[in-house]
């Protein structure tokens, strides 16, 4: 070793080794993409030659403190095929474009930006959802003719089992999608935040995991277990029209056509004989539970 | 055949591009040039994938191609720029600097006194840690020539050091070493 090779050493501003890891990060992923997306030859004509752009912003950032290197913005001035901001990166998978979240906070019209990049009118809205509903899409619109619906993906495909909130969004439509659509997907809920979903509270990963809600078993029975888990308890009361008589009643058919609405109705006129049916998640320590006044032959939501 | 190509230089791409990015860092004076250059660079290899080597001298090969990147990327920016040196100094406070300490800046002050290619050859030896005849691959030239290159450029630079009075004995750059946040 001799000391003008120590001493240049010194004035980089990174060594190789602090960035091990970056071949395999989102922004090298999307360069190749974006690369390999053309074919490589034969050479076509300047003119024509796909200019690869990055989009501004703090692109490298923290390399000496943190070695956190992001090239995300790759914009194909012409046909882009991938596109990338801050919030959404979107990329061209054979038929189909795969659009990935990456800040489910985001304004909306950054994502919006992303499918207008590639011709696409695609509103996407991320709305706050109980911990299993994360990444699933809640609702689906269009309008306008279209050659297929886009098909969200859950975040299952990305999540490895078990994780439920810190796995990537992604949607996936077919690239010839010419209507106007909007996709609803669910995204972790901040601190006090309501779900927007109507999702069981029994299901894996959410607050009354693994408790039996839907046997028609007593409030009574049901209160200390949530208790255990620092819940609080609201409740809906269920109102069973038998069928024929559903246009008497608001709300929908049941599954064995008899006719169900839900009223909210406060703690203190809940008896503890009353019956659960289901639970379901509100909020972050909170879950409703969905009663009758007294047993029913069968779970009037589940038949 | 495509997909034969495709896969090489998946391959490659996977097993240089943190190199790349390295070089591109070391080299550039803003986040936004680095990622140019590292794209740049790419899309060019991918466009001559016929000629990319495989092996070893696929990262010697495309540092070639990152180096001519870079130094059409400054004649572009000197047209571009001649007015905004003041400010891109500014802006370069938000591009992390290595050289923390006023030793650093003054050592990093000499080097830039250097000529161009001074400086590039020191470099792919210090940063890159290439040997003469990896940057005679990089650099087209035979081995012997780089040789002579590599030496007279450090003689250089020890000379510019001690003109500056920072002619370093091995614990002085052990103890600059030792000072900077890890």
């Amino acid at each position: 070793m001799n000391t003008t090779e120590e001493t240049v050493s010194l004035l980089a501003r990174v060594h190789d080794d602090a960035l091990s890891g970056q071949a395999t990060g989102t922004g090298a992923r999307t360069l190749l993409a974006a690369i390999t997306a053309t074919p490589p030859a034969p050479a076509p004509p300047r003119a024509s030659r796909m200019r690869l752009r990055l989009t501004v912003g703090a692109l490298v950032t923290g390399v000496a403190a943190t070695t956190a290197i992001v090239i995300p913005g790759l914009l194909a001035e012409e046909n882009a095929t991938v596109y990338a901001n801050s919030a959404i990166e979107l990329e061209r998978d054979g038929d189909e474009y795969v659009a990935r979240i990456k800040d489910p906070f985001a304004d909306h019209r950054r994502y919006t930006e992303a499918f207008s990049a590639v011709g696409i009118k695609m509103d996407i809205r991320l709305v706050p959802v109980s911990p299993s509903a994360v990444g699933k899409m809640t609702q689906i619109g269009s309008s306008g003719g279209s050659p297929g619906r886009p098909q969200p993906l859950s975040g299952g495909s990305e999540c490895e089992d078990g994780e439920t909130t810190d796995c990537p969004i992604v949607v996936r439509l077919s690239v010839d999608y010419s209507a106007h659509g909007w996709i609803k997907i669910g995204r972790a809920a901040r601190p006090g935040e309501s779900y927007q979903n109507a999702g069981s509270a029994a299901r894996k990963g959410e607050a009354l995991e693994g408790v039996a809600v839907r046997e028609g078993r007593k409030v009574s029975e049901i209160l200390p277990e949530a208790g255990e888990r620092g819940l609080a308890v609201i409740y809906s009361v269920v109102r069973v029209t038998p069928p024929g008589k559903a246009g008497e009643a608001g709300g929908g058919p049941g599954p064995s056509g008899a006719a169900l609405s839900f009223e909210p109705i406060s703690a203190d006129k809940v008896g503890p004989g009353w019956r659960v049916w289901d639970a379901e998640a509100v909020k972050a320590g909170a879950v409703r539970l969905l009663v009758t006044p007294g047993p029913l032959p069968k779970n009037p939501l589940y038949d | 055949m495509d997909d034969e190509r495709q896969t090489r230089f998946e391959v490659v791409y996977r097993e240089t591009y943190e190199r790349i990015l390295g070089y591109a860092v070391r080299r550039c004076h803003s986040p936004e040039d680095a990622a140019d250059v590292v794209a740049e660079t790419y899309a060019i290899a991918w466009r001559r994938v016929a000629d990319l080597p495989g092996g070893d001298e696929a990262r010697l090969w495309l540092y070639g191609v990152a180096r001519n990147v870079l130094a059409n990327h400054r004649r572009g920016e000197q047209r571009r720029h001649a007015r905004q040196i003041a400010l891109e100094e500014d802006i370069a406070v938000f591009f992390p600097s290595p050289e923390e300490t006023q030793e650093l800046r003054a050592i990093g002050h000499v080097f830039r006194s250097l000529s161009v290619d001074d400086r590039e050859l020191l470099s792919l030896v210090a940063w890159e840690g290439l040997d003469a005849g990896e940057i005679a691959h990089v650099l087209g030239r035979s081995r012997n020539a780089v040789r002579i290159r590599i030496y007279r450029a450090r003689k250089r630079l020890s000379h510019a050091l001690e003109d500056a009075g920072l002619g370093f004995t091995r614990n002085r750059t052990a103890e600059i070493q030792a000072g900077r946040p890890s």
